[in-house]
């Protein structure tokens, strides 16, 4: 063992004015162990062996019993006692046993102590003394907070032998002792490699996170140190939160590699790692049905249920980029997690079918189109519904004109008469429509007017069959780029009109 | 975030600004001394869009529209003007608010006026691996994404320091003089190139 102080390798055995057991170093005099013995007596310790039978005599009654009414039922007969023949030793033997353990404490008590007791009260004693005040100060968070994580006892010695270095390599007046010690420690579980979450410290410190980001800092500085590598990294998180979620190796390996990616394709930049690692262990937690709730995941990690949603959310954006190419989940993803969680409220109001809109008019049939993603129907229905407010106004206008341009296409879902596209018509006045499709095209444009130069072509814009000449608007829609094809449109069937019967 | 400083509507001099990147200034802290003792209360309360609240702060807070700045007027003399997005333009809004207090009746000068803070900003266009930026620089970068999502890199020469976000976005503050802006983004420009994250 060597000496923290001078590294010299030579110690001596000595004892505390308050009569502990410590190891002295033999150059520099400092407490380096302090040891504390517990004696025990042999014979406890090796009792039944060799027993030795002693007989009580049998003796009569003493006056003093008779009246008792609960009579000692050992009293009139003799009983037999077996005792230790190491009882009957005239002098008792003793073992002991010893714990070790840092002496930091004992030294800083024997300087207190040398400091109080000298007479002269010099600015330099005083000064001594208020460091070793602050030095036992910072010890017993140290401990304290070290205990209430669970850290290993090196990892404290290493967190207080920053500390110390700290208060030798800047001034440290007007600073807190108690977060500086807190910040010595997190840099130590840092370079440990033993994760704990800034949140978890500052709990059990009872300092402000914002409190210990700042004395870290000072520490980094003060010691020239650098933040060990993956500090921070959901990686080093990832591990000890499905341990204590009691998750297998196949969610926590799932989940890992979701983390990794959301940080390597940059999906939640402004996010703090605790937050994705849990979002991720969700997720995980869905797709390999081990269902967890966002209870339980908060109370691990820390996080608020509303952030561990939010994160959540931000990450089913992107899901199927997320997931291992050779991945297959225990959970198909559309009951893992549903659209209706995927797209937001608003696109649950209107039910909507993607239809492709050939250039062939007298085509059979329209194939239904899928989107390749669950969120891109929502973009759309989003895309076209921000339109209403945009277009209102000229849309009012131009309704006939509109309608006058896409009488063809309704036409042509006529002549097809398919049973799929029955519901396009439903609830649509057909002799108004034809009786419109008949005006000269002139009249058309006369009523237009001012909206002509908006030029809504046939092709980009969204149908919505009438349910009377009165109220048809069309809407203007442009097509995300990912939704595949340029000519994919999208159809919104019309409420029901009394008398049509519903296919 | 505004557009680059020059890009798009002037050709960048690439040999001020190898990286083809002009920080774009975004604010400007300078004070003056108006070298009279003022009261505040006075000038509260016949000053339009002042406010002053003594148990909150102890100065006078006000505001013009052209240059869109805030100025803070202390019972000293002294006083702090920002917002303004050029070195001119601090100044012009200073001597404004100094002629302000001379028509409240007070005999303001317009003495010591001097740049404090100047604050930039940029894009990269590249997401940057801030844990490895903040391991191979460890004496100068701090990285606690539990508390702030940004990385802060305290450059010693010249003495800047920058905020670098995983986006690339980064902000520029404590210069004292433009030149200094750009000189630390030259220099961070090839660190942040080196830790470019690769996107899978």
């Amino acid at each position: 063992m060597k000496c923290p102080y001078c590294s010299a390798a030579q110690g001596r055995c000595a004892t505390t004015s308050s009569g502990r057991s410590i190891t002295e170093c033999t150059s520099c005099g400092r407490v380096v162990e302090e040891r504390q013995s517990h004696p025990h007596h042999v014979f406890h310790v090796r009792a039944q062996d060799n027993p030795l039978c002693l007989v009580t005599s049998d003796l009569a009654l003493p006056a003093l019993n008779q009246n008792n009414e609960e009579e000692d039922p050992f009293e009139p007969t003799g009983f037999i006692t077996a005792f230790s023949t190491w009882a009957l030793e005239p002098s008792p033997l003793y073992l002991q046993s010893s714990l070790s353990f840092s002496g930091y404490l004992a030294e800083l008590e024997r300087t207190l102590e040398s400091s109080s007791s000298s007479s002269s009260s010099s600015s330099s004693s005083s000064l001594s003394s208020t460091v070793v005040v602050d030095n036992l100060r910072a010890y017993m968070q140290i401990i304290d907070v070290a205990s209430i994580l669970g850290l290993d006892c090196d990892i404290s010695d290493h967190a207080f032998q920053l500390f110390r270095d700290c208060c030798s390599a800047t001034c440290l007046r007007n600073r807190s002792v108690e977060s500086l010690a807190t910040a010595a420690l997190v840099q130590a579980i840092r370079e440990a490699q033993e994760p704990r979450t800034l949140q978890e410290i500052s709990i059990a410190a009872n300092v402000p996170q914002k409190e210990i980001g700042k004395y870290i800092k000072i520490l980094g500085e003060a010691l020239q140190l650098s933040q060990p590598i993956n500090s921070n990294s959901i990686s080093v998180h990832m591990p000890r939160f499905c341990t204590l979620l009691q998750l297998n190796k196949s969610a926590q390996e799932l989940a890992t590699h979701i983390g990794e990616v959301v940080i390597n394709k940059c999906f939640c930049t402004r996010r703090n790692p605790i937050s994705i690692s849990a979002a991720a262990i969700y997720l995980a937690c869905q797709l390999e049905d081990k269902r967890k709730t966002q209870a339980e995941i908060c109370k691990v990690t820390g996080l608020t249920e509303v952030t561990l949603r939010k994160v959540y959310k931000e990450l089913l954006e992107n899901w199927d980029d997320l997931l291992p190419s050779n991945y297959t989940p225990a959970v198909p993803p559309e009951r893992a997690f549903p659209t209706t969680v995927i797209a937001s409220g608003r696109s649950s109001t209107a039910k909507v079918d993607a239809v492709e809109v050939i250039s062939s008019l007298d085509s059979e049939k329209l194939p239904d189109i899928k989107p390749s993603k669950p969120s891109e129907v929502s973009g759309m229905v989003h895309q076209s519904r921000g339109m209403d407010e945009a277009e209102g106004k000229s849309n009012a206008h131009a309704s006939h004109s509109t309608l006058n341009q896409q009488s063809t296409f309704w036409q042509s879902q006529l002549r097809s008469g398919t049973h799929n596209h029955q519901n396009v018509l439903q609830g649509m006045d057909i002799d108004v429509l034809q009786r419109n499709h008949q005006r000269p095209e002139h009249m058309a444009e006369d009523t237009n007017g001012a909206a002509n130069g908006s030029s809504l072509k046939s092709n980009n814009q969204l149908c919505s069959p009438p349910a009377s000449s009165a109220s048809s608007v069309m809407r203007q829609f442009s097509a995300p780029p990912s939704s595949g094809p340029s000519n994919v449109r999208l159809v919104q069937s019309p409420k029901i009109m009394p008398g049509y019967p519903e296919h | 975030m505004a557009d680059q400083g020059l890009e798009g509507s002037q050709p960048v001099d690439l040999q001020k600004h190898p990286s083809g990147i002009v920080p774009t200034l975004q604010n400007i802290v300078s004070t003056v001394n108006l070298d009279c003792k003022l009261d505040l209360k006075t000038i509260a309360l016949q000053a339009r869009n002042a406010e002053y609240n003594p148990k909150r702060f102890a100065a006078v807070i006000m505001r013009i529209r052209d240059p869109k700045t805030t100025a803070l007027i202390f019972a000293s003399g002294k006083m702090v003007c920002t917002g303004a997005k050029s070195e001119q333009q601090s100044k012009l809004a200073a001597r404004k608010y100094a002629r302000i207090i001379q028509k409240l009746g007070f005999p303001a000068k317009f003495k010591d006026f001097k740049i404090q803070n100047i604050v930039g900003s940029c894009d990269v266009k590249f997401p940057i691996r801030l844990e490895g930026l903040a391991y191979s620089h460890g004496a100068f970068s701090s990285y606690e994404p539990e508390l702030f999502p940004g990385l802060i890199y305290r450059m010693k020469q010249p003495k800047i320091v920058l905020l670098i976000f995983v986006s690339g976005k980064i902000v520029l503050t404590g210069a004292k003089v433009r030149d200094e802006t750009y000189t630390a983004f030259e220099n961070i420009y090839p660190v942040l190139t080196e830790f470019r994250k690769n996107q899978q």
